[in-house]
């Protein structure tokens, strides 16, 4: 083929696709248009089918009604009240009645507004903020500080925040929770930002948004690590609010109401912003096996650790039936525990609470908690578990833990801890699904789950039991637990492990050959308690030599994570620090390139996420 | 205004002003968590946390102003220097001095990011008043010292732990810690212990009292007597600040995080609760005498 038909059947392909992504945006849309009442989030729903333009003010003025204490009380809220009421003003300038708008400029330009302390929610306050003082350029703002001031400072963190993602990775990386904050806060800047250059720099971090989603695309969810997937979803199949956006850029699947209407995404289904085509042929590609490595930026902490902390390094394999991924996270030694990073999980398709294993530690020391937040130590292990209990509780299956070490050779992966003698947790949760009936051999745990299948050793004695937990914990939970339901096995010991192999059903004659040969390769626990070393054949014969604190070896050579790049995957290419990326497939190629200067300073990252 | 000066003011979700028996009222509409307050000349400024920055309230105007940027958040400590904005700031981040742009805005530079990542977090700032361009630094880490306003640091002889406070006072700088009660020291290089409550509580405040001291304290507050073991005093809470009365010294206001707002009239023999606060992280006395 030449390159002119190459780019002829490239363009053909994107109006095509273009037209099922709002094919699916109207299937969204119209489905929250359904509603009996909306707020500013989904209020674009109405609004693009030209419906109900009179509760649109309603909805504004019930989402801004909170105000101080006092009789002057003044309209009060932050990220997300900021980012959905521009967000209407900047989409829908021309049906918002003048009373909403009146009510949006009182909040924007007299109220008391928080910026939150979260990556996600600097980027809407951010945002919203800009596109106030964009909206009205001869205002005071509401923090006192004129409009051109608040558009420089707003400006210069969303370039600050793209720049650094260009160049060693986005920070609150491939988040199944809030990676759609990030989405709709910069399709906003691509679609209605004033200055040419952020609506550039916004429209390439986007496609570079949705390339991290399509590279660990699973069956309509999100497979690997995640810097925060908490609330307890990690072993759902689709989890957080990213469904949503899989499926208005990928498809692939039916429109499914349960997963796919949250009002988040409603920014997104009404944007004018689509992204190339390729990832959605990228991210429904199972027909060969891959592994995706992805730098991410180093995790915020700034007290109780040793030293500051290393890039995340992500690695995923991509098979037919399974996704497995795990992390090297960084973190510097002990106290350094973000609360909700998922490091590995193993997923495939299947219902929630039925198709992931996942172990953890339930690390939760109080100074966890000071190393990223201010409270004083003596008082944030019980101020922030306040709100949020289960971030302490034993039966954990989330949140990361400085004692784990993790490696991975495509569907192989070693999980080992070394707690110290004072944790109060000394052993691992090991979550496994209810729907498989598994077989003990040798040791190993082995399951058949019809499409591939898994070995699962865990290192250290363990214990047999149930988790159901209700979304309201403060009930009792009858029949299955709505919120997490399955076997919890407690590995108790201090230094406790897994050992975990996923091998496709076609790979092998049947589960009693994949039985047969797993069980007849034990794994080497000789110098684990000694020298802190795991090693284990795959049933193909590579070999992984783990040390705790020491290298990692497939085959005898040592995995040297620093040399990851920031994208590595077929057809991807992205060098760490340049600002450039290439993603192709077949003849259809997206090239980013964010013009960075190498030699300028990072913008320091002073949230975190 | 005048009235900011003849109240206490303390810091808790949002800057209050009141006196004892009276009314309490909120500065302005803010309601962020503050750390820190500095009563100047012409203006108030306030530090906040969790995420919230730096803002200060002119006297001639009528409302709060931002004085932070989008790299200066969560700030612990401030302390007043020349120029304008006239604040040395610190926070998790790190110490860090500002000037205005040409838009108005303030804009920070950070000084200390060439520290290890402890030493930058910053819970306490004093200027020595002897020599302006000195600043002591309390941090995760122990107390270091900033020469020629930021340039240089030197670490001191009070490390490995977080120090929480720091005082000039009876002509020696004082220091708060975590794990090792109060020291003290002439020249704020060289420290040496200087007592500690009965528990061995961490401190997080401590101010001049007669020719003593008094301590917030993480189980209540404590007078400093000799180099004891000091009794403590009042409600048994982290008590994150404490002031006293410079014309009734024997009426000690404190703040618990959390535990409220108290005082006492009589040099806390009996501690009475102020309904209405939760968390208090700082409180200053009156500047002057009320007319």
């Amino acid at each position: 083929m030449d390159g002119s038909s190459s780019r002829k059947a490239q363009e053909v392909n994107e109006e095509t696709y273009r037209r099922e992504v709002d094919e699916r945006a109207r299937n969204i849309v119209e489905h929250a248009a359904q509603r009996p009442a909306f707020g500013m989030w989904d209020a674009h729903a109405p609004l693009m089918l030209d419906l109900h333009a009179d509760r649109v003010t309603d909805a504004i003025r019930q989402g801004l009604e909170t105000r101080t204490s006092g009789p002057a009380g003044r309209r009060t809220g932050g990220p997300f009240h900021i980012l959905p009421c521009m967000a209407l003003l900047a989409r829908w300038s021309d049906r918002i009645s003048e009373e909403g708008v009146e009510i949006v400029k009182d909040f924007m330009t007299k109220g008391v507004i928080d910026r939150g302390n979260t990556e996600n929610h600097w980027l809407m306050y951010y945002t919203g903020n800009l596109l106030a003082a964009e909206r009205w350029p001869d205002a005071e703002m509401w923090n006192g500080l004129s409009s051109a001031a608040m558009r420089a400072e707003a400006t210069r963190w969303i370039l600050g925040i793209i720049d650094r993602t260009a160049r060693c990775g986005h920070h609150e990386y491939d988040s199944p929770q809030y990676h759609i904050e990030h989405m709709v806060s910069m399709i906003l800047l691509a679609d209605h930002a004033n200055d040419p250059h952020t609506r550039r720099q916004a429209r390439q971090v986007l496609d570079l948004f949705v390339a991290d989603m399509a590279l660990e695309h699973f069956y309509g969810t999100w497979a690997g690590g995640h810097s925060r997937e908490g609330y307890r979803e990690n072993t759902w199949t689709r989890t957080g609010t990213s469904p949503v956006l899989h499926y208005l850029y990928f498809g692939g699947e039916a429109f499914d109401p349960r997963y796919h209407t949250h009002g988040f995404g409603l920014i997104a289904a009404t944007a004018h912003y689509r992204p190339p085509a390729l990832f959605a042929d990228m991210a429904w590609d199972r027909s060969t096996p891959y592994v995706v490595r992805k730098t991410k930026a180093p995790r915020t902490l700034y007290r109780c650790v040793e030293r500051d902390p290393d890039p995340v390094r992500k690695y995923t394999y991509m098979s037919r039936s399974f996704a497995l991924g795990t992390t090297q996270t960084g973190l510097p030694g002990q106290y350094g525990g973000p609360i909700d990073l998922v490091s590995w999980d193993l997923s495939w398709r299947g219902p929630r609470n039925q198709a992931k294993i996942v172990c953890n530690h339930p690390y939760r020391h109080a100074d966890r908690f000071s190393a990223f937040l201010v409270p004083y130590p003596q008082h944030a292990g019980r101020l922030i578990a306040t709100g949020k209990p289960y971030l302490q509780w034993s039966d954990r299956l989330f949140g990361a833990s400085p004692y784990e070490r993790l490696m991975q050779h495509e569907g192989t992966a070693i999980a080992a801890y070394q707690i110290p003698a004072d944790d109060e947790t000394p052993f691992v949760n090991l979550f496994l699904p209810k729907g498989t009936a598994y077989v003990e051999q040798g040791g190993w745990l082995m399951g058949d789950m019809g499409d591939f299948y898994t070995a699962l050793y865990p290192v250290g004695p363990y214990t047999w039991h149930e988790i159901r937990e209700a979304n309201n914990s403060s009930i009792m939970v009858v029949g299955e637990g709505d919120q997490i339901d399955g076997w919890l096995l407690r590995i108790e010991t201090r230094l406790p492990g897994l050992i975990l192999e996923a091998v496709e059903a076609s790979d092998v004659a049947s589960f009693e050959d994949f039985r047969v040969r797993r069980a007849a390769l034990q794994p080497d626990l000789s110098r684990w308690v000694e020298a802190g070393r795991i090693a284990i054949e795959t049933i193909v014969g590579h070999r992984l030599e783990m040390f705790y604190d020491g290298p990692h070896r497939i085959d005898e050579k040592v995995i040297d994570y620093a040399a990851y790049p920031l994208y590595d995957a077929p057809g991807v290419e992205a060098k760490l620090y340049t600002g450039k990326m290439t993603f192709s497939r077949g003849d259809e190629k997206a090239e980013l390139d964010f013009r960075v200067d190498p030699s300028a300073p990072l913008l320091p990252m002073r949230v975190i996420g | 205004m005048s009235a900011w000066r003849e109240e206490w003011l303390v810091g808790s979700r949002g800057v209050y002003h009141g006196r004892i028996g009276g009314v309490w009222d909120c500065v302005g509409a803010q309601e962020d968590s503050v750390s820190d307050i500095l009563r100047l000349p012409d203006r108030l400024v306030a530090a906040a946390s969790g995420g919230s920055g730096l803002w200060e309230w002119r006297f001639e105007t009528d409302g709060w102003v931002q004085l932070h940027d989008e790299t200066l958040t969560e700030v612990l400590a401030i302390a007043a220097i020349e120029g304008d904005p006239g604040i040395v700031a610190g926070s998790p981040f790190g110490v860090a001095v500002a000037q205005r742009d040409q838009l108005g805005a303030v804009r920070w530079t950070h000084l200390s990011d060439k520290l290890h990542v402890a030493e930058r977090f910053t819970n306490a700032i004093l200027v020595d008043p002897g020599n302006p361009s000195c600043w002591l630094v309390g941090t995760e880490t122990g107390v270091l010292v900033a020469h020629d306003a930021g340039t240089t640091w030197e670490r001191t002889s009070l490390m490995d732990t977080p120090v929480r406070t720091l005082l000039h006072a009876h002509g020696l700088f004082w220091a708060g810690t975590d794990r090792k009660g109060v020291w003290c020291s002439q020249d704020g290089l060289r420290w040496d212990p200087a007592g500690h409550t009965i528990k061995h509580s961490p401190v997080y405040r401590l101010i001049p009292w007669e020719d003593r001291l008094i301590a917030a304290t993480g189980d209540g507050v404590a007078v400093m007597d000799g180099q004891g073991g000091w009794p403590l005093t009042g409600p048994a809470m982290l008590c994150s600040g404490v002031a006293v009365d410079p014309w009734h010294p024997s009426c000690w206001v404190s703040g618990g995080a959390p535990g409220g707002l108290w005082y006492t009239e009589d040099a806390g023999i009996i501690w009475r609760q102020i309904p209405g606060f939760a968390f208090v992280w700082t409180v200053l006395p009156p500047e002057r005498r009320r007319r």
